[in-house]
């Protein structure tokens, strides 16, 4: 694996690097549409009126255009310039298919751009989905040795993990039962606490979770606090204000793929709750 | 062939031979999710993986009954042959297939991080080899059984093995690949499959068949990928020809992989 995609155990990651960064110019991200009835989709697009004011007009979802071959595409992100510098926490927000999600995946490298340019220097991690990999039969402790395989982790590595993770989620007997027995509670204990044990420089959320007793919320937060400082950049999308305003020093608002207010948090929710009451939303 | 491989650029192979490598380095993690398919296959159960030996053994055991009689070979020599031919004809045929969904199937994965995409393919390689390794021990029952032990042929076994599984993840790679854009393709390799399990010396031996189908036989890669290393394990000798063809093959197919990887690789995840 090449540097970019390894990380490290928390050791006070962000070594200071001072070219971390991600630029984007002109970033753009189309899908095909390769439905077995995209033929009708056509048909659709060409004989609704409606669905043929979609350009533009669309409160969800990216605009959909003609590709170059003919075939539909559905352009996700669409040309988007920004640069985003050592420090800085990025909140993205934006109705549902603005692209929140399509421009954390691009960023993360899962996508390629098909268009303009990404450049991004420092270790990414994405944390899109914290059960990733989590296997019913597996027990917690195997699990544990799962994701620290699925992060790239040596074993040694993933040992010194294994001891930490367990204190912090307090799982007790439970660490050595399958997972199946666990609650959502005590699932998300576990994910969470194995999630923020491997930090790296840039970091990717899809919406910060909230689960799990009080007590342990509030643990959460604290770690979650270090684990984000820890790291240079934070990108999280987001549809809550509060996650913004606590967690955030700067925001993106997306609209069809494009940022259309690239700001301080206040001011971008703000045009978010104008854009909002304007749409009768 | 020559249209696709005009159509890749220097940066494109370069990235498509790197994921490959870098993906074959990922032991860990393809070992890890291969196993865990197996195991998931079977969770919870008392043979667990050992079910695939037993209902291959009684699936071949009844076959060569009834064949013996049809064709009143000797099972002495039939039997041994039958078992080896259909443990790595399956194998084979189920790299191969279950390469369709090697993508399709870990779209969720895919989707979350960036990781060499031949990892997936691995997974479904190691987790046909362990299929594989279970039942191959019906084989080697039946061998010893009828007095075949293992003799110096064996040697050959192993570049054979080498030219089976690069034949194999080749096959494999080109048809995740392609399944993944087109969803047609699963079927129409199963499909495939089928017809070729006749046309391939799979239950007859190459030298029983004359006229038209002798010509067949020479003519089909798959006999010549078996052949390799079906023969060593027989005691036999396999042929130049066997070797020239399935070294071909593996030759061949391993660059039609490259140059479609290369072209395709940075689309797959947007075909998920």
């Amino acid at each position: 694996m090449t540097d970019t995609d390894s990380v490290e155990v928390n050791r006070p990651a962000a070594r200071p690097r001072p070219d971390i960064g991600i630029k984007a110019t002109g970033l753009t991200v189309d899908f095909p549409i390769y439905d077995a009835n995209s033929r009708s989709l056509r048909h659709v697009l060409m004989l609704n009126p409606v669905a043929n004011a979609m350009r533009g007009a669309s409160h969800v979802g990216g605009t959909i255009a003609q590709g170059s071959r003919g075939a539909m595409v559905v352009r996700a992100i669409d040309g988007m310039s920004f640069e985003i510098a050592k420090g800085e926490r990025v909140g993205i927000i934006g109705h549902n298919g603005a692209g929140k999600t399509t421009l954390l995946r691009t960023v993360a490298g899962i996508y390629e751009p098909t268009g303009g340019k990404l450049e991004t220097v420092g270790r990414i991690m994405p944390l899109f989905n914290l059960m990733e990999g989590m296997m019913p039969d597996a027990t917690g402790r195997e699990f544990i040795r799962i994701r620290g395989i699925l992060l790239g982790l040596e074993p040694s590595q993933i040992d010194a993990l294994t001891e930490e993770v367990i204190d912090f989620c307090e799982l007790g007997v439970y660490i050595d039962m399958p997972v199946r027995t666990y609650s959502t509670g005590m699932l998300v204990r576990l994910a969470f606490a194995l999630a923020t044990s491997v930090t790296s420089d840039i970091l990717l959320f899809d919406e910060l979770i909230g689960a799990g007793d009080a007590r342990f919320v509030e643990r959460a937060e604290a770690r979650l606090q270090t684990f984000v400082k820890r790291s240079s950049i934070v990108v999280v999308a987001t549809h809550s204000a509060a996650v913004m305003q606590k967690w955030c020093t700067r925001a993106f608002l997306l609209d069809h793929g494009k940022i259309v207010h690239d700001g301080g948090v206040v001011e971008v929710l703000k045009t978010y709750a104008k854009r909002r009451a304007a749409e009768g939303a | 062939m020559q249209i696709i491989l005009l159509r890749v650029n220097e940066r494109q192979i370069v990235k498509a031979v790197q994921d490959i490598w870098t993906g074959l380095r990922a032991w860990r993690l393809w070992s890890l999710f291969g196993f865990n398919d197996v195991k998931m296959r079977y969770r919870r159960s008392t043979l667990g993986p050992f079910w695939v030996s037993l209902s291959t053994g009684t699936q071949i055991l009844v076959m060569g009954f009834v064949m013996t009689f049809l064709f009143h070979n000797s099972p002495e020599r039939y039997l041994p042959f039958l078992c080896i031919s259909m443990v790595l004809w399956n194998m084979l045929v189920a790299m191969v297939t279950e390469g369709s969904n090697a993508f399709i199937g870990a779209a969720d994965l895919i989707l979350q991080i960036k990781r060499p995409l031949f990892v997936y393919l691995f997974q479904g390689i190691w987790r046909n080899t362990i299929v594989g390794a279970h039942t191959i021990i019906i084989f080697f029952a039946v061998a010893f059984l009828f007095g075949l032990f293992p003799g110096p042929t064996y040697l050959l076994a192993i570049p054979g093995l080498v030219l089976f599984m690069l034949n194999g993840i080749w096959m494999s790679g080109f048809v995740a690949i392609l399944s993944t854009r087109f969803r047609d393709i699963p079927m129409i390799v199963i499909n495939a499959f089928t017809v070729l399990f006749w046309l391939t010396p799979v239950l007859y031996e190459a030298n029983q068949v004359s006229g038209a189908m002798a010509h067949v036989v020479k003519f089909n890669p798959f006999y010549h990928i078996l052949e390799v290393l079906r023969a060593p394990l027989l005691l036999a000798w396999p042929t130049a020809l066997n070797w020239l063809v399935a070294l071909g093959s593996a030759l061949i197919g391993w660059v039609m992989l490259i140059a479609l990887f290369a072209r395709s690789r940075e689309r797959i995840p947007y075909w998920l």
